[in-house]
């Protein structure tokens, strides 16, 4: 694990062009989905765990789980939200609740593993948090969140997918053509730049 | 170069998208600007967050479960559901969705029907915050097994298990804040309030 680079805030007041491409590529935010989910629509819900799950499992597993213990934990992280549904302090920081919840639901899985393992075994030094980058991470993705629409699933095909999707791969995808796709992924970024500036403030 | 670059073309500078030339300029104008290098550091530092959690995807049925489980949640009205209780009542009681009892040795059962699964659990109550969970879940024997959650205010205080092929559980070290128990699976479900109860 390489060592910890906080992402610095740009300078405030930054360009105005972004603020355009949300609007025009809004999608339903996370305090909307969640208030519909509050009235029991269950087509939210399964946007919100279409928009959550692989951030929840792969934070799961970058805490030293297995898939399937990962999937267990990612059901347990949703159920628990399903619980919380009337109790979340922030609907804005949903992205990081979930992050929250899902890595301490992972170390408690890996602690109860290791009791069951015998002593002599247990040569590694004991690591309460083993993902170093955790701050930035919670940071990034409640950005995301904010940004949201194609402008997100733009930066996460680009960024975080594990497969590496080419620029024609996206734009199919996102409906959009292939040259544009560069173009807008800077404008994207940008705004993210801002957005995380703005939340800083 | 007579104009600074834009913010995208420091981007396909760091994306090594840009032509020697190109990127030969890009490169002397960070060299030369503060201003254009914290940018560039924001950049990379973004690219980083995403090289160190890419996002991997899960097995298809916990979509499908966690679909299932919120549609039996929005059957009922919040705070609302199958409700039963467990305390250290002596007195055999049926309630909505199971039965309670003690046997007097500080153990208390609660026995709880849900759809297609029969959950039953034994408390010890060892410590004033804390409580042992013995139990049995019997359900039609159908994989992956069901999944039992149990839940309280605090999320971090959470406790999740899977039965052995027998049907039996146990847990240690359960806080009695627990207040909540889910059992979830694609063939069964239970949703039912608990009160652990105080240390007797």
């Amino acid at each position: 694990m390489g060592e910890v680079v906080p992402l610095r805030p740009a300078e405030p007041g930054g360009s105005g062009r972004g603020r355009g491409i949300r609007r025009a590529l809004a999608a339903p935010s996370d305090t909307e989905l969640l208030q519909r989910c509050r009235a029991s629509d269950a087509a939210a819900w399964d946007l919100l765990v279409e928009r959550y799950e692989r951030l929840v499992f792969s934070v799961a597993l970058r805490n030293g789980l297995s898939r399937e213990d990962a999937a267990d934990v990612t059901q347990t992280t949703f159920v628990a939200l399903i619980d919380s549904l009337h109790r979340l302090e922030d609907d804005q920081r949903l992205a990081s609740w979930l992050m929250t919840v899902a890595r301490r639901q992972a170390w408690r899985v890996r602690s109860t593993s290791r009791r069951d393992v015998p002593l002599e075994t247990l040569v590694e030094p004991a690591t309460e948090d083993p993902y170093e980058l955790w701050d930035t991470q919670t940071v990034v993705h409640d950005a995301l969140a904010t940004l949201g629409g194609t402008c997100r699933e733009l930066l996460l095909a680009l960024y975080f997918d594990p497969a590496e999707p080419s620029y024609a791969d996206i734009a199919t995808r996102l409906g959009r053509s292939v040259g544009g796709i560069g173009p807008l992924r800077g404008r994207c970024l940008e705004r993210l730049r801002t957005l995380m500036t703005e939340n800083l403030a | 170069m007579t104009t600074p670059p834009t913010f995208t073309r420091l981007l396909d500078w760091v994306d090594g998208r840009l032509d020697d030339d190109a990127a030969e300029a890009v490169r002397a104008h960070v060299e030369s600007s503060e201003t254009a290098a914290e940018a560039v550091e924001w950049i990379r530092s973004f690219r980083e967050a995403g090289t160190a959690m890419p996002l991997e995807t899960p097995p298809p049925e916990v979509r499908q479960n966690l679909r299932d489980a919120f549609r039996r949640h929005a059957k009922f009205p919040p705070g609302t559901g199958p409700v039963s209780e467990l305390s250290g009542d002596p007195r055999p009681l049926r309630v909505a969705a199971g039965a309670r009892s003690a046997d007097g040795e500080g153990v208390g059962h609660v026995v709880l029907e849900g759809s297609g699964v029969t959950l039953t659990l034994s408390v010890l109550h060892r410590r004033a915050d804390l409580v042992d969970l013995h139990g049995l879940l019997t359900w039609d024997g159908s994989d992956p097994r069901p999944e039992i959650v149990l839940s309280s205010p605090d999320p971090t205080a959470r406790r999740v298990t899977r039965p052995e092929a027998d049907g039996e559980f146990r847990l240690t070290d359960v806080t009695r804040a627990t207040n909540e128990v889910w059992v979830v699976s694609p063939s069964a479900s239970l949703h039912a309030q608990l009160d652990l109860g105080t240390d007797a």
